[in-house]
């Protein structure tokens, strides 16, 4: 019985182990830190909790990471430690087989962590120890006026700051009419203002050389836009951040 | 210190932040209010039940489920660019299997942070000593006490502590002014002083040196209640109801001497703790000796396993001597499974315990519990 169970305790062992791995391309969230977004989404299914990697695709991303853990206090008891503000990084373009993390100086002790806390002084790297240049991925910390963490929403801070990045995330995906398990109607509201009626993440696909999209509406009474200029006002609306899209758009709709 | 329960929640109905449990709950302009606590569940034997610091009850509990609830909440304002005040206390409600449980008062403290100056605090805490004593102190409920620092508890009163952190090295002092029945020990206290010395290399090797000394009050009462009474009579070899002796030798003072080494951080892959105390009381035929190790490792996944070893000795006898083995999965920081045994390693209490003692302590018993934590 001992043996048997030595057994399963050994190919649990492994198995964790073997998850441990890194993954080839993405963030590794540091011990003590937490995920909260990645590109604007929270809980992504991109994440695993097993070996701490956010898996990417090679290209732009935005990490979103707080500081929570439980560390050993001056006397006998454990004590659980947070930074209310969280770290923001931006990955400018992460290559292939590339794993960018930062290292710190970890806490010892619950003192030390709270001190940490206050400061977050982090050092972005990759997977081959080299520090990343601010051209490759940079990190700030996101402050508030809002005193209380639970009252944070880090996704529509960073969006008021024009500093989100989510290509892929929409803001207010869930606020329409939807309908509980017991089948009543459900509206989700949020505190955002007006800024709530942005299209967050709005992207526009680039034409081939036949193309006639829906934009073929912007043509000017001048003449026909070529593909390659269009294409390349495309990646250029879709480089810009949320705000400076829906100037745009207004723009557009205004003439 | 215990505290009526009712008063306890007036105290937290009074607060608005009642409802709001997280680690950090505001922090704005230069001030910070924490709320941080636990509330644990677990099954246990009847020995570790009735052993645990978190339980009340000496009874046989034939197998049960504990529950402990903890309650913490730190104040910081900064009063200029250098100096914080700070506060903090935490209170354990321990799991007993009646009704009428009290909370128990752990850290307690006001004072000053002037960060590259240190830090003085003024209230209840360990004292300066916990840094030897307490770097094999990371089980979740069965740690170890063969070190005679916990002989007064873990949280002592009437302490004044001043620490500094500076040049990789941590340096504490306190001073304890008098006190009575310190951690509900029996003992009372005229005063007491400990300094500690540590220091983390960059290799991760750490080392720590402290001292502890305690002026004792002599006890009134000569009927075998006080609290060495039971370990004079057994290191004099005197008869069990010989206690006009026993009030005859009883101790003026007591000093803690001890090294710690580490390797490691806790709770980030291997961390290795070991500490040698050596406790002398006046009037007492020989030295306590205790010696601790623990190997713990943690993965970045949540999974920890520590293993540990701890005797404690006195003439020549290990009179505790144990093994305990512990398994931890954190599934996120706010939510841990553990389970933890403790497997005594023929040790002889009788050498220098009264059965009295053996029973209430639990000493010389294999023990085991399994459970559940949520953190906030």
């Amino acid at each position: 019985m001992l043996k048997k169970t030595l057994k399963y305790s050994v190919l649990a062992l492994s198995t964790a182990i073997t998850l441990n791995a890194y993954a080839d391309t993405g963030f590794k969230v540091p011990v003590h830190y937490n995920l909260e977004l990645v590109d604007g989404v929270s809980d992504p299914s991109n994440y695993s909790r097993f070996s701490r990697m956010v898996t990417l695709t090679p290209g732009k991303h935005q990490i979103v990471v707080t500081f929570k853990d439980t560390f050993k206090g001056s006397s006998g008891d454990a004590r659980m430690v947070q930074s209310l503000d969280p770290i923001v990084i931006d990955i400018e373009n992460i290559k292939n087989d590339e794993v960018i993390t930062f290292d710190y100086a970890k806490p010892l002790n619950e003192k030390q962590a709270d001190s940490y806390a206050h400061k977050q002084k982090v050092n972005l790297i990759n997977n081959t120890g080299k520090a990343l240049s601010s051209s490759e991925a940079s990190y700030f910390i996101l402050t508030s006026d809002k005193g209380f963490s639970l009252l944070r929403d880090y996704r529509q801070e960073l969006q008021s700051l024009n500093r989100l990045y989510a290509p892929s995330y929409t803001l207010n995906q869930n606020n329409g009419l939807q309908m509980t398990e017991n089948g009543a109607p459900t509206i989700k509201a949020t505190d955002g203002g007006y800024q709530q009626t942005e299209q967050q993440g709005l992207a526009l696909q680039p034409m081939g050389s036949t193309d006639t999209s829906a934009m073929s509406t912007t043509r000017t009474a001048g003449g026909v836009a070529s593909a390659a200029d269009y294409n390349n006002l495309v990646k250029l609306y879709n480089q810009a951040d949320d705000a400076t899209k829906l100037k745009f758009v207004k723009y557009v709709m205004s003439h | 210190m215990r505290l009526n329960k009712l008063s306890l929640f007036v105290a937290l109905a009074l607060s608005p932040l009642t409802g709001s449990f997280a680690a950090t709950v505001y922090s704005s302009n230069g001030t910070d209010l924490d709320l941080y606590g636990s509330i644990s569940a677990m099954g246990a034997t009847n020995k570790a039940a009735q052993s645990i610091k978190t339980s009340q009850s000496k009874k046989n509990l034939n197998n049960t489920i504990l529950t402990r609830v903890d309650f913490g909440i730190a104040g910081r304002t900064k009063i200029n660019d250098t100096v914080y005040a700070i506060a903090a206390s935490r209170w354990t409600m321990p799991a007993t299997d009646g009704n009428d449980s009290d909370f128990i008062t752990k850290e307690q403290y006001v004072g000053i942070d002037a960060q590259n100056y240190g830090t003085l605090t003024f209230g209840r805490g360990d004292n300066a000593f916990y840094s030897v004593a307490g770097v094999t102190d990371v089980f979740t409920q069965l740690d170890f006490n063969t070190n005679d620092h916990y002989v007064f508890g873990d949280y002592q009163q009437s302490q004044i502590m001043y620490s500094l952190s500076a040049m990789g090295i941590d340096f504490r002092l306190s001073a304890q002014l008098a006190a009575d029945d310190v951690a509900d020990s029996n003992v009372d206290l005229k005063n007491g002083a400990a300094f500690s010395l540590s220091t983390h290399l960059l290799n991760g090797i750490g080392f720590s040196y402290g001292l502890s000394y305690y002026d004792l009050k002599s006890d009134d009462s000569s009927d075998g209640s006080s609290f060495y009474a039971d370990n004079i009579l057994k290191m004099y070899s005197r008869a069990d109801n010989d206690y006009d002796f026993a009030y005859s030798v009883q101790p003026s003072w007591k000093i803690d001497k001890g090294i710690a080494v580490t390797y490691g951080n806790f709770g980030e892959g291997l961390y290795v703790a070991t500490n040698a105390t050596v406790t002398k009381y006046e009037k007492f035929t020989h030295h306590l000796y205790s010696y601790e190790a623990i190997v713990n490792y943690t993965f970045e996944n949540g999974f920890g396993t520590t293993l540990g070893y701890a005797i404690k000795r006195f003439n020549g006898a290990n009179i505790q001597s144990l093994a305990t083995l512990g398994f931890y999965y954190s599934l996120t920081p706010s939510f841990k499974l553990f389970a933890e045994g403790t497997l005594d390693i023929n040790s002889k209490p009788e050498r220098y315990y009264s059965n009295r003692q053996i029973k209430n302590m639990c000493i010389g018993e294999n023990k085991a519990l399994i459970g559940a934590q949520y953190l906030y």
